[in-house]
């Protein structure tokens, strides 16, 4: 028989949110014991998630998700140090997800990934208060630029630049 | 006529190892014909929003490889999803054509690596 999957982003979501929270503030401090970052990516599409998994595998721990659901159960478990979300996912938009994650943990360090660059998208995103924003095509120096921002507030311990 | 693809980004991504260049490659010829495929399945105005998806599908693995034409016309078919029939064929037309100046650029630099 089929398992039924999860929904995170049912109509009952705001009864289901101190669930959440409770769930995650068993890991969250995964970030204070774990040595170096773990990342979380979220991209629907195979190549691109991918291309970015390569550049993280060679610098910290990485989780892969193709959908926001799928993403949701990773965060929760994972605590990760950044997220990264496409916008267009299949089946919740990424600003839902980054949304959802927001409330779950305010420290939350989340990037918008897009290949479209539309002034409702940034207005979504300054709403939701995203830390960052990468508009395709990815690019070492638009990644390290959000590894920057994420090591100037919380001061992780990450390889320096020249390692990569 | 400029190369189809830049691999400059690409490279400084994955640290310029051919073997997983190749690996990536391959997943983007396949999404990419799977686009194709669908795109010329939604021609239909009722279509419409499945024609968007893929055309912005394509466009997104487009720009990551550094296929910036071929983005580029990924790009015109995600804003143009309630165009005529005959005019989303000259489209996918010069999407196809494109597409398979970046196939046959992968092919050379795959053969130049091995």
């Amino acid at each position: 028989m089929e398992q039924e999957k999860t929904s995170y982003f049912s109509n009952d979501m705001a009864e289901k949110l101190p669930e959440l929270i409770g769930q995650f503030n068993q890991t969250r401090q995964l970030r204070r014991i774990r040595k170096g970052l773990h990342v979380l990516i979220v991209e629907d599409q195979v190549f691109s998630r991918r291309l970015l998994q390569e550049f993280f595998w060679r610098i910290c721990t990485v989780d892969a998700a193709a959908t926001a659901n799928e993403a949701m159960p990773m965060y929760l478990g994972n605590a990760p140090n950044i997220a990264f979300l496409d916008i267009d996912l299949p089946d919740e938009s990424g600003h839902q997800l980054a949304r959802l994650i927001k409330q779950i943990d305010p420290e939350a360090f989340v990037v918008m990934v897009t290949a479209n660059h539309t002034a409702e998208d940034v207005e979504k995103a300054r709403s939701n208060h995203i830390d960052g924003y990468i508009v395709k095509p990815f690019s070492k120096l638009k990644i390290m630029t959000c590894l920057d921002k994420y090591k100037s507030l919380h001061g992780a311990n990450m390889p320096a630049r020249g390692k990569l | 006529m400029s190369a189809p693809v830049n691999l400059t980004n690409l490279r400084e991504i994955t640290g310029g190892d051919r073997d997983i260049e190749q690996e990536l490659f391959a997943m983007f010829i396949t999404t990419a014909e799977d686009c194709l495929q669908q795109l010329a399945a939604s021609y239909a105005p009722e279509h419409a929003e499945t024609w968007r998806k893929h055309a912005h599908a394509f466009k997104g693995i487009s720009y990551n490889l550094g296929a910036e034409p071929l983005g580029d016309l990924c790009k015109d078919a995600q804003n143009k999803p309630d165009d005529a029939v005959a005019d989303k064929k000259t489209l996918l037309s010069a999407i196809q054509n494109e597409f398979g100046r970046v196939q046959n650029f992968l092919r050379e630099v795959g053969a130049a690596a091995s």
